[in-house]
């Protein structure tokens, strides 16, 4: 039995915020992250963060520091251990050091924010993670986004340029460059720019300059957390998500046309006709019979399956071909078109 | 001091612990912690394991329910449990023995902060208790390490060997149903003697054809019925093999330099027979295991830190190098060659063996390949 599906409660299956954390710092290419507990807890996350990396054909390993906090530290504390480990780091010069708490840290109780308050000469910023305790990859991952954000220069409003910033990409989706190039190419239609990908292959420096941007966009945020944090702190609009479907793809535009006072109207037709000319491609599929499967836990009521479906011709049946619901929505009219791909692979296999 | 240590390449005590554990097929093995350190356990280990996936409410209030809920699930489908407890469960102090009264589970607190991957596989192995059964026929097989990528090929071929010398296979640690790992026969073959069930195995390991044929001329010592000269044979002859391709190799280029990044007894094979065959000059040696190898005039050291592993492979710019798809990634561009666990960078899937006969030629022909 493996019993990682056979409990309902899923809320123990949401991972661990140490790993999510450093799919957002180990991005900042100058920056360094120390994992603040046993070196089997860095070795863990490193080690899936880049076997993952490996399968996108990606061979740089960021340097993930550990504390590697011992027996004796677990009787008698890890601050010093954790202030040493700064000390260690700081060897290699980085312009700023994230700490990452785990749940043994957090369980001896180490002060992990006064050890940060202590003057490095750098900014070292916990990034307020404890590993499963009251945490998850996600709310690693958003902590993580959060603490980065200390890095955004104020008063910038006068450098302001008709640019966007992506927030909140998650690094390790396999598709990650490809949702990005079709939000690029989205923006493009209007003649919006790219100020930054925050965070994704970006150094100290850059984020530095988050706020010439003049429109924030994130990959997700279905609780609005972020889009709520960002706002406040940059005062910058926002897109909540990255388009899924053809009408979200339309209304994407027409959203971020709105809110940068641009002309939209001939990007949205243009994307409409992008749209026919892509389920054209995929008119041998017409009258075919398909349904999914959500392996138990994805969302296969989506309106978007229904959506591409329609358009395309295909009848959602019962005994129709089982096409698999993927981990998550592809994104754009791009996205679409891969999506439709793997359904015609599966419906003439 | 601090030991310096970026991504530590290594996995923890807990880790080795349910790589032994989950090698007996009758033993369902529970992970007692979170949901994070059971993925990446399960990632790593082949075997099945399960999990209690804790959450923040059972370390406020105690694991016992939980503990007991999932035991009670895993009892119904294996003889027996083993638990192994993971570091905020280890630091609560509750007693787990206690909890689990009644279930005859082997308890084992190896959480991560206790050590290595190699104290952890160590310790869960003496929990076992192996206890020998004189009366048992048959030679065991130690050093079977389900994480190591060699493992299943290793297993093959040392059944193999036996077979053909007409003796049949004891206890396989950790390949094997409990009750047989806990009576194991007097005498033992080993393919990785870091792993070995208790230390030194007599007759000794088949790491190489030299320990091989030495090992299986002892073996014919206490199973004089047995058929040892073909082994013999088979084994002079693929020696004859490796000699004429490396003999072949270094009529049109020099020797090669090597740094070799593995366990203790895999890189004293590797640094041994390249340097017997190829006249290799091994840069460096990293052990992931020890603070050092037994390998006269060559530079060992423990190596678990991927900095240290770059700068190492930066400074001595080798011809070739054996490790883990961490040493690949550092540069792809070098020759590489696997030689321990993680390897994610290439498809692995037939059983390629490092012990015995076939295991040196498939490593003499994987670096004779790699080299062109």
């Amino acid at each position: 039995m493996n019993s990682k599906h056979s409990h309902s409660n899923i809320s123990r299956h949401n991972g661990c915020s140490v790993s999510g954390a450093l799919s957002v710092s180990a991005f900042i290419k100058d920056a360094a992250t120390i994992v603040h507990g046993p070196a089997g807890c860095a070795h863990q996350a490193s080690s899936l963060f880049y076997s993952t990396m490996i399968a996108h054909g990606r061979f740089e390993i960021p340097d993930i520091y550990t504390s590697g906090l011992l027996e004796n530290e677990i009787i008698f504390g890890g601050e010093d251990r954790l202030r040493d480990s700064i000390t260690g780091a700081l060897s290699f010069d980085p312009p700023v050091i994230f700490i990452i708490g785990t749940c043994i840290s957090e369980t001896i109780g180490d002060d992990i924010d006064s050890v940060c308050m202590e003057d490095y000469g750098v900014p070292v910023i916990n990034l307020n993670t404890a590993g499963f305790l009251g945490d998850s990859f996600d709310s690693g991952f958003f902590n993580a986004l959060k603490g980065a954000s200390e890095l955004i220069n104020s008063g910038f409003k006068e450098e302001r340029t008709l640019t966007a910033n992506i927030i909140g990409e998650k690094n390790l989706e396999f598709e990650v460059e490809e949702n990005f190039a079709e939000v690029k190419r989205l923006l493009d239609l209007l003649g919006i720019g790219l100020n930054i990908r925050f965070v994704r292959d970006i150094t100290t420096d850059d984020i530095g300059t988050f706020g010439r941007g003049s429109l924030n966009i994130f990959r997700e945020d279905l609780s609005g957390e972020l889009t709520r944090f960002f706002a406040e702190k940059t005062g910058l609009p926002s897109i909540p998500a990255f388009p899924s479907g053809t009408n979200e793809t339309l209304g994407f535009l027409r959203e971020a046309g709105t809110i940068l006072s641009l002309p939209w109207e001939e990007a949205v037709e243009r994307e409409k006709e992008y749209q026919r000319s892509v389920f054209e491609e995929f008119s041998d599929l017409r009258g075919e019979l398909i349904t999914f499967d959500s392996f138990g836990f994805q969302d296969a009521e989506m309106p978007f399956f229904i959506d591409i479906a329609e358009n395309t011709g295909i009848k959602v049946d019962p005994e129709g071909t089982v096409i698999p619901v993927p981990f998550t929505a592809p994104v754009g009219t791009g996205g679409i078109r891969r999506l439709l791909r793997e359904w015609r692979r599966f419906i003439n296999a | 001091m601090l030991e310096r240590c970026f991504n530590p390449v290594w996995p923890c005590a807990m880790v080795g612990a349910a790589s032994c554990m989950a090698g007996f097929s009758d033993l369902g093995v529970i992970i007692h912690g979170s949901a994070g350190c059971y993925n990446y356990a399960e990632m790593a280990v082949p075997d099945s394991l399960n999990c209690t996936y804790l959450i923040e409410d059972e370390i406020v209030f105690g694991t016992g329910n939980r503990l007991r809920e999932i035991a009670d699930a895993v009892s119904g489908l294996y003889d027996r449990i083993a638990v192994i407890n993971t570091c905020v469960p280890s630091i609560m102090g509750e007693d787990i023995g206690d909890y689990l009264d009644g279930y005859n589970a082997i308890i084992v607190d190896l959480p991560g902060f206790s050590g290595d991957f190699d104290k952890g596989y160590k310790e869960a192995l003496e929990a076992v208790g192996p206890d020998i059964d004189f009366e048992r026929e048959g030679i065991n097989i130690h050093g079977i390490c389900s994480i190591d990528p060699f493992a299943r090929g290793n297993l093959l071929e040392a059944r193999r060997l036996l077979n053909l010398a007409g003796i049949k296979t004891a206890a396989i640690f950790c390949h094997d149903k409990l009750d047989s790992a806990k009576t194991p026969a007097e005498y033992g073959i080993s393919v990785n003697p870091d792993y070995n069930a208790n230390g030194e195995t007599l007759p000794g390991s088949i790491l190489g054809t030299e320990k091989l044929i030495s090992t299986f001329s002892k073996v014919h010592d206490h199973f004089p019925e047995s058929d040892v000269n073909s082994i013999i044979n088979e084994a002079e002859e693929a020696e004859e093999r490796i000699i004429k391709a490396c003999d072949k190799y270094l009529r049109r280029n020099d020797p090669p330099g090597v740094t070799i990044f593995s366990t203790k007894a895999y890189t004293e094979f590797s640094a041994g027979i390249l340097n017997k065959y190829l006249d290799a000059d091994i840069c460096f040696a990293g052990i992931r295991n020890s603070e050092s190898a037994s390998l006269p005039g060559i530079t060992s050291e423990k190596a678990t830190d991927i900095r240290k592993i770059k700068d190492i492979i930066a400074c001595e710019e080798p011809d070739l190098v054996l490790g883990s798809s961490f040493e690949y990634a550092i540069n792809p561009k070098i020759p590489f060659i696997c030689l321990t666990f993680p390897q994610r960078s290439r498809v692995m899937l037939h059983s390629k063996p490092l012990a015995g006969t076939e295991g040196s030629l498939a490593f003499i022909e994987d670096v004779l390949n790699a080299l062109r």
